[in-house]
């Protein structure tokens, strides 16, 4: 979305809303196969590139005939029913349910080769006549795609959830009590509602984990392995999607150390009516050859009981906080903005989530003391996006930004601009950046200081006081603490926006705070977006820490460097297959090794790294008017350098990281290691409207044909089941 | 675009501009901070679409200035070191984007009533729109030297920039300290 000045006429709002309806039909239509992308070229609607003709009244880029300033038309302002600012509280993550028994508890029991028993398939699927069959789980057959690993890690935890329409949540789980969850009752049902006074979303305009809100939020801790079973439940027929959303889906455990089977790799779809099942092991990277017989005693994970259990692997890849989100080729900016997105804390003995505890490992971090681990009473999950919606509130996006969709309406845990109320007290906060689009840069109203100890999954090597934070780009966690004690009780302060956007490409500017305090800013995300309210002393003292050292990282120095690769990300990019599936077309692309640049097609090898080896990457903006968050998955990466030198890379950035925000016309160079789990990945634009359009390639563990095959069959889903065939493709250099 | 303007008096000051043709060249003596002129380097990078140019600017700019407060005020000097690259984006034709960098680690603070020393390890990075005058102004932590993180103060700081708007070239920049 662009966004339209305040005092815009009424004309020009009909306008941009006849605008919206023309994309939208068109997009109904595509949606409906009533026209293909191909003929939508020949009519002059696409362009050759992808891109939408430069058409007024179809094209946002467009300048209106009425238009009063250099803003492209675009949708109008989401109405807001009369609705304030800081009215709402905002709830607490919702957690979900962990049952200890998986292979009891889930039905049918879990397996390590996906479960083939077939189904009837309802005739709303594409492709499906009557009397067609499927299996039941849609992850691809046999031992490729069989869990690695899953006698040596049998899931402990399953953790069961759906994926389906808009509907109201009667068992809601913030697990802390009322108060701290400024004064929300659990126990209250709660109508998917972005504020108590916006309407209603009807099941087609959200899809989220369980069909309801607050957003979800997954508990793990290290050797504790977990089942995720995702159900399908969205609806059979591809049209019913509200306008945008596609009803395939597929679960990125983003970033989990996990076998490939188990990533949401983005060609791993599955269909309404069956589930997927995911297997975590939750192990610390470098298991199999570091730390082998779990000596080392910050090397573990908590018990039940305020102790530790040792775990193999390096210490200093302990995680913290993960999300899982969509991937579903072609379509992860919709689904995800759609609602398929939630947050994951992963707790060891370092962070345990117990602030009391001292047992020399734990660092204590503000979260709580009741439990042995995983206190959630001042460790706050704080899921940002922006949204808009249509002229009866439902939630509305324009796919035709191909440069990106930005929304106009700030939302915290999908809730418009809420209050949370704190304590005079010491908290963590772990933001997501869920937006499609959008940068954020985030500062308090007071200009105070703010301590980020994550970048992130990965808590830093020591904490850095910031009165603003870096830019934080689409998937980027920061987990920062914030000292409330430093304000009296009635106090207010709040979280401000500084970073200024006039389209979905990049920030166009970053304002001082008091600009973006202002309220001259022509970006309605701009400014105060939440509330903390300081209403109360802490009933006992706050005793918990931010430690001056904290998880340095691994040292590779010993490791070797097998080799390197470059990967250019930018525009005019080609597309060397025609696989109706597994490629697509855009104005996105990358360039491998100085190859051609190439839009995604994940039947595509573009890099296979040498499993057990070491590797450095150089990411390349091949643009000045863009940046582009850059995540690759798998195993965390160590940034080495920013545009060619070391002394570039700040000091919120010297941890480990799994998204890297290259910045327009910039570099940044770093070193990954391959281990552990094989299969195929992905590496991509995070601003996920670039990724689906279509800067995205897949890269695999090479692991030289034992024991899977080399290079790996590409899996091709349908509603009667998986196939595979050979890469469409693999470049010269992957391996 | 030029935003508003300092809010400050106090302090203001001097300016002096390093030149400097690379980041290395910052890690010389401060006295080489003192010069009148800035020189910048340029690099292209082509993208299949286009070619993008980078014209990178790096400077030390001195600057000073008192943070008022409890339990003293500080009063700090030092160099700031400066990067500027503007960034061309001739895909859409848009205007340059200026990324800057902003460390103030080499600046230090003096307890106006103890003499204690304080420091800041503050980088601030910005992107900016390209305009001949721009002022940039943000707030940064700082602590007693060896002190807690959790410890910190904070202050303001204001750069006054210039650019050519032809060459790309960053040609002056002032700062201060203030209060916030």
């Amino acid at each position: 979305m662009f966004f339209l000045p305040k005092k815009t006429s009424k004309l020009r709002l009909r306008e941009a809303e006849n605008a919206r309806r023309n994309r939208w039909e068109v997009l109904k239509a595509l949606a409906d196969g009533q026209v293909t992308r191909r003929e939508l070229i020949k009519w002059g609607i696409f362009t050759a590139g992808g891109l939408l003709a430069w058409k007024h009244g179809l094209n946002p880029f467009v300048k209106s005939a009425y238009a009063a300033s250099n803003i492209p038309t675009g949708l109008p302002p989401s109405p807001l029913f009369g609705v304030q600012a800081f009215t709402t509280a905002m709830p607490r993550f919702d957690v979900l349910a962990r049952n200890p028994n998986p292979f009891t508890f889930l039905n049918p029991s879990p397996t390590a080769e996906s479960n083939q028993t077939q189904q009837l398939l309802n005739t709303a699927l594409e492709g499906v006549v009557a009397g067609d069959t499927g299996p039941i789980e849609g992850r691809p057959p046999g031992p490729i795609w069989a869990h690695q690993g899953f006698n040596v890690f049998p899931p402990r935890i399953a953790i069961e959830v759906t994926q389906e329409g808009a509907k109201t949540n009667t068992v809601y789980n913030p697990q802390v009590a009322s108060n701290f969850n400024s004064g929300i009752d659990p126990a209250a049902p709660i109508p998917l509602k972005f504020h108590p006074g916006l309407p209603t979303q009807g099941p087609n305009a959200v899809w989220t984990f369980n069909g309801t809100i607050p957003p979800k939020l997954a508990i793990a801790r290290y050797a504790e392995p977990i089942l995720f079973r995702h159900h399908n439940r969205l609806p059979f027929d591809v049209r019913q999607n509200g306008g945008f959303g596609r009803h395939t889906i597929s679960t990125h455990e983003h970033n989990g150390h996990h076998g490939a089977e188990n990533d949401g790799f983005t060609g791993a779809f599955f269909f309404p009516g069956q589930f997927y099942d995911y297997h975590w092991p939750i192990v610390l990277a470098g298991f199999r050859t570091i730390n082998t017989a779990a000596t080392d005693p910050k090397a573990a994970t908590p018990d039940d009981s305020g102790g530790k259990i040792n775990v193999p692997g390096d210490w200093r890849e302990t995680m913290s906080t993960h999300w899982f989100h969509d991937h579903m080729f072609s379509f992860t900016s919709q689904n995800v903005y759609k609602g398929n997105a939630a947050m994951f804390n992963i707790y060891s003995a370092l962070d345990r989530g117990n602030e009391a505890i001292n047992d020399g490992v734990n660092l204590r971090l503000p979260s709580g003391t009741l439990k042995s681990f995983g206190n959630l009473e001042y460790d706050v999950n704080l899921m940002l996006a922006e949204k808009a919606w249509d002229a009866n509130g439902q939630l509305a996006m324009d796919i035709f930004d191909f440069d990106g969709f930005l929304g106009d309406q700030m939302t915290v845990n999908l809730t418009y601009k809420p209050f949370f109320e704190v304590e005079r007290r010491k908290y963590r906060f772990r933001i997501l950046n869920a937006s499609v689009s959008r940068f954020f840069k985030i500062a308090l109203s007071d200009g105070s200081t703010m301590i980020q100890i994550a970048n992130d999954g990965n808590l830093l090597p020591v904490p850095v006081p910031l009165t603003q934070l870096d830019e934080q780009g689409i998937a980027e966690r920061y987990d920062i603490v914030i000292d409330f004690s430093r304000y009296p009780v009635g106090a207010k302060v709040h979280m401000v926006n500084l970073a200024e956007h006039q389209d979905g490409k990049k920030t166009s500017k970053d304002l001082s705070l008091a600009d973006a305090l202002s309220g001259n800013s022509a970006d309605p995300c701009v400014g105060r977006f939440l509330e903390f309210r300081i209403v109360r002393n802490p009933a006992t003292p706050d005793v918990s820490q931010v430690p001056a050292v904290m998880i340095p990282n691994p040292d590779l120095s010993a490791v070797p460097v097998a080799r390197t690769r470059t990967f250019e990300f930018g525009r005019g990019a080609n597309q060397t297959t025609n696989d109706p599936v597994t490629s697509f077309f855009g104005p996105w692309g990358i360039k491998t090794d100085g190859g051609s640049m190439l839009a995604a097609d994940f039947g595509r090898v573009s890099a296979a790294p040498r499993f057990g080896t070491r590797e450095i990457w150089t990411l390349k903006n091949g643009g000045g008017g863009w940046d582009h968050p850059i995540h690759i998955h798998f195993e965390e990466g160590q940034v080495l350098a920013r545009d060619g030198k070391a002394s570039n890379v700040p000091a919120w950035e010297k941890g480990r990281k799994d998204v890297y925000r290259l910045r327009p016309g910039g570099s940044v160079t770093i070193t990954m290691q391959f281990r552990d789990w094989g299969g195929m990945f992905m590496e991509h634009c995070h601003n996920t409207v670039h990724e689906d359009n279509a800067m995205l390639l897949r890269w695999e563990i090479d692991d030289n044909g034992a024991p899977f095959l080399r290079p790996l069959p590409t899996p091709i889903p349908t509603p009667q089941g998986v196939t595979f065939r050979a890469p469409d493709d693999i470049l010269p250099t992957a391996l | 675009m030029k935003t508003r303007r300092s809010l400050f008096t106090l302090g203001v000051l001097s300016l002096g501009v390093a030149i400097l043709a690379s980041v290395a060249a910052l890690s010389g003596s401060l006295a080489n901070a003192q010069t009148t002129t800035i020189a910048a380097s340029t690099t292209s990078s082509t993208s299949t679409s286009s070619t993008t140019t980078t014209t990178a600017t790096a400077a030390l700019v001195s600057i000073k200035g008192t943070v008022s407060g409890l339990p003293e005020s500080v009063a700090f000097s030092g160099q700031a070191q400066l990067n500027a690259n503007v960034v061309t984006d001739p895909d859409f034709g848009a205007p340059p984007t200026v990324v800057l960098s902003l460390d103030l680690s080499k600046v230090t603070g003096v307890g106006v009533s103890t003499g204690k020393k304080y420091v800041t390890s503050n980088q601030e990075i910005l992107n900016r729109g390209l305009t001949a005058a721009d002022t940039v102004q943000f707030t940064f932590p700082f602590l007693p030297s060896g002190g807690s993180a959790m410890s910190s103060r904070v202050g303001l700081a204001s750069f006054n920039l210039s650019f050519d708007v032809n060459t790309l070239k960053l040609t002056g920049a002032t700062g201060a300290i203030g209060s916030p």
